[in-house]
């Protein structure tokens, strides 16, 4: 439909920019929109209609807490329980969030994301068995990158208070990553030193010794690709398993499809997320596992379907000898 | 009117969730690309949009909107440049986006689609099929067939192919009153009054078209383009003329561009342009200083395609203080014919002190020329939020060209305001297409530009518009360029084929 398209987003905007509409009358169509930015690779003028969205976003909830700074959370249209936990556990399940203090020495922090500390941890300790395999230090951090509450409409400063993990020691200790999100996010706005966990592991393959002869299909992540622009890395470490056949999405990199798990879409038009997961699937070469970079993607498609969905760290472990 | 019973009559046509009311929902339904409404937001807004999925939906929707006496406007891909499916009496917006099945015939050689499907998908399985869709648009990724016939849209390949209407073999059409009509895909037939071939340009006034079954044509060899500079338009128009004289090329274009004098340079805007071939033109002008010059042409001796070759040129041309421009040719077909026919070309643009260069990503970058466009924009730092760009379409027989030309440069000239961009001759030698930047919220000044510049059309023998219809923008003057009784018959048919005035109110045939 039309109020779909970035333009009637932008036109909708504008109207209340200039005042004729009231903001609150268009903000949940306005975030029918997983601000996935693929409108922003096919515009001719490059309008980044995901980043109007969000900083929209914020405008509003900067005006509807300064009319009631006490009961804001709970009259609107936020996800009260999910919030709270956010700011008062550091991730949004409600369970304390693990953040050890900082040893010395250490190589690396591990950041694995709130969605594979919580719901997904076999694939934690797959990461950890491969790190120890490397006999690297490390430590890690189980919490939330905060990146839920910008799209709900959290200004930067205030998710860098929220940020449990607080890295001031560290600013040049490198962060390393298994989701798109908070690659993005830490990257962004909490300025670190973040590497995601597949450009990480480039370095070590000569130690992995990786071979595998699955079928699988890549997947870009919107986080990792579109926004970061790495489209190389992820492919390159899947070349570097033996045997492996790997095949592409149709639509790959710039053109990628979203898994449907962006911005605040699942929490307003959960339908809309899930046909959006759907489609993605639908484009798998056939009798091939999905493999993608980014955790909270695999966590989001096997949700909405029955489809196995590996993270590449999955694909990376069952391919040590 | 009982806005409960409408709303429950059409739930029962197309569900509960087909129908969207809210402000947010509507909002974008009430103009696809009009300047005029982007200046000045207009206060009306469709009361239902619905999103139907078949024809029978339709006929319904249009036997209740009549006995309501309600208003239906269809809606495709929103990239209307002139009001034409803008509800501005209010009622339904009917979203044909659904209507987007494809089947290709390759053994009768045509591709049936439905109203709503994009142009950009029928042109790639065309493709897919060996076969070629000759209608390509610059909106063509979001451009629907529907509207294209209901604005007899002219497309980058018109030059040879012709306009939409005459690749149309069959459509099916719903009359205002709810009847559906269909005419069979044949090559041709003689059959009397062709009433489905009046629904083609009547901008959504006479029926909604639901499907159409469109002619293709085998996929060429291969294709080939070159461009051509020259000193003056003057130079660039005679050449084209013989170069019409000869053959008939499958892509034409010539730019004149006008936009050099508001500049204010800088190198950064030059070196946008390395890699297109506009490059040279911009050099060409009087209007830069030759301090510029000097830094930008040791860029482009490593980076422009037969860049000596130019740097030449344009060393022994930059001090004449000549208007230029560029000319685009495209051919497809055979190899052997292609090279005959630009051998031809290149003789005639010799003639006339043409320069060749190439370009080998034109074709991929042909879709783009907005980009181009607002990167002049951008270039010349004007407020953005001050100036709205506005394509007009004209068209004048051959021989008034260079008047026509001289009028608008004058025109433009007395309202300081208003900033020429280009004049490009896109397709034909008679269609103009003007890009022109107009100051926010003077609409005095609009006014008074479009009269006078609609004065000189009209004097010319020219029509207001070759492409992009009437919408509201031109409603005013049809009758001004087309006489009484020519409007007078135009209402008639309006008349005939929607008694009750129900569908898209206020425009060709009813206002203004």
């Amino acid at each position: 439909m039309e109020f779909d398209s970035p333009r009637a987003k932008l036109e909708l905007i504008n109207e209340a920019l200039s005042g004729r509409v009231d903001p609150r009358d268009i903000i949940i169509t306005l975030n029918r929109c997983t601000t996935c930015k693929r409108c922003v690779e096919s515009c001719p003028f490059g309008i980044d209609v995901a980043d109007i969205i969000q900083e929209f976003n914020q405008l509003v909830r900067k005006s509807e807490f300064e009319r009631d700074k006490r009961n804001f959370i709970i009259k609107t249209r936020y996800p009260q329980r999910y919030i709270e936990n956010l700011i008062a556990k550091g991730n949004p399940f409600g369970i304390d969030s693990k953040y050890e203090t900082p040893s010395k020495n250490i190589d690396f922090i591990f950041f694995p994301g709130c969605i594979a500390s919580y719901k997904d941890e076999k694939i934690v300790n797959k990461a950890r068995t491969i790190f120890d395999k490397l006999d690297l230090s490390y430590d890690t951090y189980t919490g939330c990158c905060y990146l839920p509450l910008k799209s709900f409409g959290f200004s930067r400063n205030e998710i860098q208070e929220f940020f449990r993990p607080k890295f001031d020691y560290s600013n040049k200790m490198k962060v390393v990553t298994l989701c798109g999100g908070c690659y993005n996010s830490l990257k962004e706005d909490h300025n670190q030193n973040v590497i995601h966990i597949t450009s990480f592991l480039l370095d070590y393959t000569n130690k992995l010794n990786l071979k595998n002869d699955k079928k699988v299909t890549y997947v870009d992540s919107c986080k990792l690709g579109r926004y970061n622009k790495e489209y190389k890395e992820p492919r390159e470490l899947l070349s570097k398993i033996r045997e492996l056949q790997m095949s592409e999405i149709e639509n790959n990199r710039e053109d990628a499809p979203c898994c449907g798990g962006g911005g605040t879409l699942q929490y307003y038009f959960p339908e809309i997320s899930t046909e959006i997961s759907h489609r993605l699937l639908d484009q798998k070469a056939p009798d091939t596992t999905l493999v993608t970079a980014c955790s909270y993607c695999k966590y989001h498609l096997t949700q909405n379907s029955n489809e196995k969905v590996k993270h590449i760290i999955d694909l990376i472990f069952e391919s040590m000898s | 009117m009982n806005k409960t019973k409408i709303k429950d009559e059409l739930e029962g046509i197309v569900g509960d969730e087909n129908i969207f009311t809210e402000l947010a929902e509507r909002i974008p339904y009430r103009f696809g690309n009009v300047v005029e409404y982007r200046l000045e937001p207009p206060d009306f807004l469709p009361d239902y949009v619905v999103k139907a999925s078949s024809t029978k939906q339709i006929s319904e929707i249009l036997r209740l909107a009549n006995k309501f006496n309600i208003p239906v406007v269809p809606w495709g891909g929103g990239t209307d440049f002139t009001g034409a499916n803008s509800p501005i009496k209010g009622g339904i917006v009917v979203d044909m986006k659904e209507f987007n099945e494809i089947e290709i015939n390759t053994e009768e050689q045509y591709v049936r689609a439905g109203a709503g499907t994009v142009l950009l998908r029928i042109t790639e399985e065309a493709e897919k099929n060996g076969f070629l869709f000759p209608h390509e648009i610059t909106t063509q990724p979001s451009a629907t067939l529907g509207g294209a016939i209901a604005t007899n849209s002219f497309g980058h390949r018109s030059s040879s192919y012709r306009n939409i209407r005459s690749l149309i073999l069959g459509i099916e059409v719903v009359l205002p009153t709810g009847e559906i009509i269909k005419s069979k895909p044949l090559f041709k037939t003689s059959m009397g009054y062709d009433p489905i071939s009046l629904l083609v340009g009547s901008e959504g006034t006479l029926g909604i078209i639901t499907e159409a079954t469109m002619r293709l044509i085998p996929a060429p060899e291969t294709r080939e383009f070159s461009f051509y500079l020259f000193d003056s338009f003057e130079d660039g128009f005679t050449a084209a003329k013989d170069i019409h004289g000869n053959l008939t090329p499958e892509f034409f274009d010539l730019v004149e561009l006008s936009f050099l004098k508001y500049s204010d340079y800088t190198v950064d805007f030059l070196m946008n342009y390395i890699d297109s071939a506009l490059i040279s033109s911009y050099l060409h002008s009087r209007y830069i200083k030759d301090s510029i010059y000097g830094n930008i042409l040791d860029k482009l001796l490593s980076e422009l395609p037969s860049t000596k070759k130019i740097h030449r040129y344009l060393k022994n041309t930059i001090h004449k203080k000549s208007c230029l421009s560029v000319m685009t040719i495209g051919f497809e077909g055979d190899k052997e014919t292609i090279r005959t026919r630009t051998r031809i070309v290149e003789k005639i643009a010799r003639e006339h002190g043409g320069l060749k260069f190439s370009d080998e990503t034109y074709y991929e970058k042909r879709f783009r020329s907005f980009e181009k466009i607002m990167d002049i924009v951008y270039s010349q730092k004007l407020p953005l939020s001050k100036q709205c760009l506005l394509t007009l379409d004209i068209t004048v027989p051959v021989s008034k060209i260079n008047n026509m030309k001289n009028s608008i440069h004058n025109l433009v000239q007395r309202y300081e305001e208003i900033q020429l961009l280009d004049i490009d001759f896109y397709s034909s030698l008679t269609t103009l297409g003007i890009d022109l930047l107009l100051p926010v919220n003077k609409s005095k000044i609009h006014k008074g530009f479009f009269k006078e510049l609609n004065n000189t059309v009209l004097q010319l023998d020219g029509s207001l518009s070759f492409a992009h219809g009437v919408g509201i923008r031109l409603l005013p003057h049809i009758e001004e360029e087309v006489g009484k009784e020519y409007m007078s018959a135009i209402q008639k048919i309006k008349k005939a084929f929607d008694p009750n005035n129900i569908l898209n109110p206020g425009k060709l045939g009813d206002g203004p």
